[in-house]
């Protein structure tokens, strides 16, 4: 450990030499120039959106999302796999293992060096991004980026997010090409695997696959809803970075899968042992949680709004009688009974806002109420924190039923009910918050039952 | 006696079993230029793969500068210079970057490129790309990178591998020159006479066996003290049982022809002595012997 120590720094600023004229830095610049380039076309050829709350907020994520979607991992593969082909190229290897540096210090290296290039990309994408969006502002008033101000803590965490959501992808891409001695294989595999990738987080399956880890930082942009920093997939990412590297070191120093992995029963026991340790990671890191109930009932909440109303209610349908209600100061209100409040949807009432809220008694929720061009936005935080956030992006798949069910014969209409009752259920068994917070079975039961409710609706409409 | 390499029933087999290495025991003193010598897939390049720890021996049985090998890699590379197989350099570079980036790995000077650059005479080429270098070129840059740390001992593969004549005569005096200022040199060849000209010590491997350990003297001496004599005699295969009954190592090499190994030049003499004794009609006698010879014998024989 102490010769890791004290070569190191020395080997990594020897790696960094190597990537001289490869055309590593020209293809980071150029990846990351790609996406502010077109979006900064864009919003010169396209009418400024009113709606917009912050222009800054919203060109950086479209900048961000636009170019983490595919160009960023298949930057990452190409680098990944430069980096090592250098050595099989010309069978360098042997020149760098006969240098009095650490084995480990040899191997790592190489994966430091393609970290940092992924850092310095997506640096280069929020700078090119600014440069972008400072253009626009300066040319087309009416973009509103003289107007708002730049997210900066949105956009660090979210930079930050997509490097770590990376370390996975360079860690399997390193493995794979020491494994196969080729610049086409694991390039193609690289690309295959980020499209399976990209299709398995549209589908919203297989969320564990580690190309997909990119593409879900993209879709939880903003980042955690409790607080936390690291989601889950992005989490997952660092224990998969962590099995390939071991993997890999194995490879690196053994030489070949077989002694690296399964040749000699101590050997195929190691293996084996960090693929338990791996799966007992990955176990805790994917399983989701389930907010367990609090002492009391307790209602909280922030509001943004133009003008604040003196008092929040909360109300109980269909009648709308108050439940609860409190004072509001400062833009905070704190609401709480002892009653035993059914669980069930009530409307929370602030000024002229009314929400759908799932609550029930002995619930601790948090609401973020924000009213503005776009609407009113919730946010919502405690026990009921996935429960109402699946609420929110709920949308009944009722709308074939609505516009053609008088084309259909009874029997093709109730088989259609069913089945699309079926798939919504499931959809709502799969539901699962950013943060990896799957909302409560009661809720689960309830919201069924609520389905149902809505494709009898859906009938009425459809029929008549 | 110290000895900068030294191994002991030094094997490898790769998985099929074959055995590359067999039961190798190196001497090599400090301060020589030992010559490895054998024909190609002899295993000189698998033994250097194991002293360089490139392939791993199973037991603790080599041995650098009187310190095991297993026990002081990476350390041990801090005096050795290794060129391995063909020069490894990364192309992309030019021959001052690749000198520049083990420079930095090592901590060295960058006082030494440019002494390690005259050294190999690529002074004036050391701004070009390395993939625009001829092979000989390529090679006395690998050299360089091995003179780098300024090594005690050297180890270097075929380093006159695909060089012209003036190429083999530029690394011979090098070799000769490095090793007058104190360095072993240990280089591996394919080629008899280059490792005559430029070693002061010889081990020849055949089929991963050693052969033949000693001092260039003492080898030149049994090569030409050693080795066979063909007697013309009329009618050989007539007397071939009779002979072998007395010679039993002599063999028919043409219809009048017997060839005998002897292991003295006095032997002939007396070989001769003994047949016309025995009313063997000799016609005449070939002497075959030298170096060459004696290198075919050592690498002909299971």
């Amino acid at each position: 450990m102490n010769l890791f120590l004290s070569t190191h720094g020395k080997t990594f600023r020897a790696e960094w030499q190597k990537l001289k004229r490869t055309g590593i830095f020209w293809l980071c610049l150029g990846a990351a120039l790609f996406i502010p380039i077109i979006n900064t076309l864009v919003g010169f050829l396209m009418d400024a959106d009113p709606s917009a709350e912050n222009a800054w907020g919203s060109f950086l994520q479209n900048n961000f999302v636009g170019f983490t979607g595919f160009f960023f991992p298949l930057f990452l593969v190409i680098t990944m796999v430069r980096l090592v082909y250098l050595e099989h190229r010309s069978d360098t290897w042997k020149l760098m293992e006969t240098q009095p540096v650490a084995r480990l210090s040899l191997y790592i290296v190489k994966y430091e060096v393609a970290l940092l290039i992924s850092l310095l990309c997506l640096i280069g994408l929020l700078l090119f991004a600014l440069l972008g969006g400072a253009i626009l502002g300066a040319a087309k008033p009416d973009t509103g980026f003289v107007k708002s101000s730049i997210p900066w803590a949105e956009v660090f965490g979210a930079l930050v997010r997509y490097w770590i959501a990376s370390w996975a992808l360079l860690a399997i891409q390193y493995f794979l090409s020491l494994l196969i001695k080729s610049f086409a294989w694991p390039m193609t595999i690289g690309l295959v695997a980020i499209i399976a990738g990209g299709m398995f987080a549209g589908f919203k399956v297989l969320g564990w696959f580690p190309y997909s880890a990119i593409v879900y930082t993209s879709a939880s942009y903003k980042g955690s809803n409790t607080g936390g920093f690291l989601l889950h997939h992005e989490l997952l990412s660092l224990a998969w970075a962590a099995l390939f590297l071991w993997l890999g070191f194995q490879l690196f120093i053994k030489r070949g899968f077989a002694a690296a992995f399964i040749r000699g029963g101590r050997q195929l026991a190691q293996t084996l042992g960090v693929i338990a340790i791996f799966a007992i990671l990955f176990w805790i890191v994917t399983k989701p949680s389930v907010s367990s109930p609090y002492a009391k009932t307790v209602l909280t909440g922030t509001l943004e709004m133009d003008k604040l109303p003196g008092e929040v209610q909360l109300l109980q349908a269909p009648a709308f009688n108050v439940v609860m209600s409190g004072k509001v100061a400062n833009g905070r209100f704190h609401l709480s009974t002892d009653n035993a409040i059914p669980k069930g949807i009530y409307y929370l009432r602030a000024g002229s806002v009314r929400m759908p809220v799932f609550f029930g008694a002995k619930d601790s929720l948090h609401v973020a109420l924000t009213t503005g061009k776009r609407g009113t936005e919730l946010k919502f935080g405690g026990t009921r924190m996935a429960e109402n956030s699946f609420l929110k992006e709920y949308e009944p798949g009722t709308g074939y039923l609505q516009n053609y069910g008088h084309t259909l014969t009874p029997f093709e209409y109730s088989s259609r009910v069913m089945d699309r009752w079926e798939s919504e259920g499931k959809e709502i068994d799969r539901y699962k918050t950013v943060d990896n917070v799957k909302p409560a079975e009661d809720f689960i039961a309830w919201q069924k039952k609520d389905i149902g409710c809505i494709f009898i609706a859906a009938a009425r409409c459809g029929i008549s | 006696m110290n000895y900068a390499i030294e191994t002991r029933e030094l094997s490898f087999s790769f998985r099929n079993g074959f055995p590359v290495v067999d039961r190798l025991s190196l001497q090599v003193p400090m301060g020589s230029i030992y010559g490895f010598l054998g024909p190609n897939g002899a295993g000189k390049t698998t033994t250097i793969r194991m002293l360089t720890g490139m392939l791993l021996s199973d037991r603790d049985n080599i041995f650098i500068n009187g310190a095991s090998l297993q026990k002081s890699i990476p350390q041990v590379f801090e005096k050795i210079g290794a060129l391995i197989e063909n020069p490894s350099l990364y192309l992309h570079l030019t021959a001052i970057e690749n000198l520049r980036m083990i420079t930095t790995l090592r901590g060295l000077p960058k006082a030494r490129m440019d002494a390690v650059l005259e050294i190999v005479g690529l002074t004036g080429a050391a701004r070009r790309k390395v993939k625009e270098f001829s092979l000989g070129m390529k090679q006395r840059l690998g050299i360089a990178m091995a003179l780098l740390p300024d090594p005690s001992l050297l180890i270097l593969d075929e380093p006159a591998n695909g060089l012209d004549p003036s190429g083999i005569i530029e690394i011979r005096e090098l070799l000769k020159r490095l090793n007058s200022e104190g360095k072993t040199i240990f280089v591996s060849s394919h080629l008899l006479a280059e490792i005559e000209k430029t070693c002061t010590h010889i081990g020849v491997i055949h089929k991963g066996s050693l052969r033949y350990q000693d001092t260039l003297e003492a080898m030149q001496q049994t090569a030409s003290a050693s080795g066979e004599v063909v007697f013309r005699i009329p009618a050989a295969a007539e007397r071939l049982v009779n002979l072998q009954g007395h010679h039993p190592d002599c063999r028919q090499v043409g219809t009048d022809e017997v060839l005998f190994p002897f292991a003295k030049r006095e032997d002939v003499a007396l070989l001769n002595q003994q047949l016309v004794g025995a009313g063997v009609p000799v016609e005449g006698i070939q002497v075959r012997g030298g170096l060459e010879d004696w290198f075919m014998r050592l690498t002909q024989k299971n």
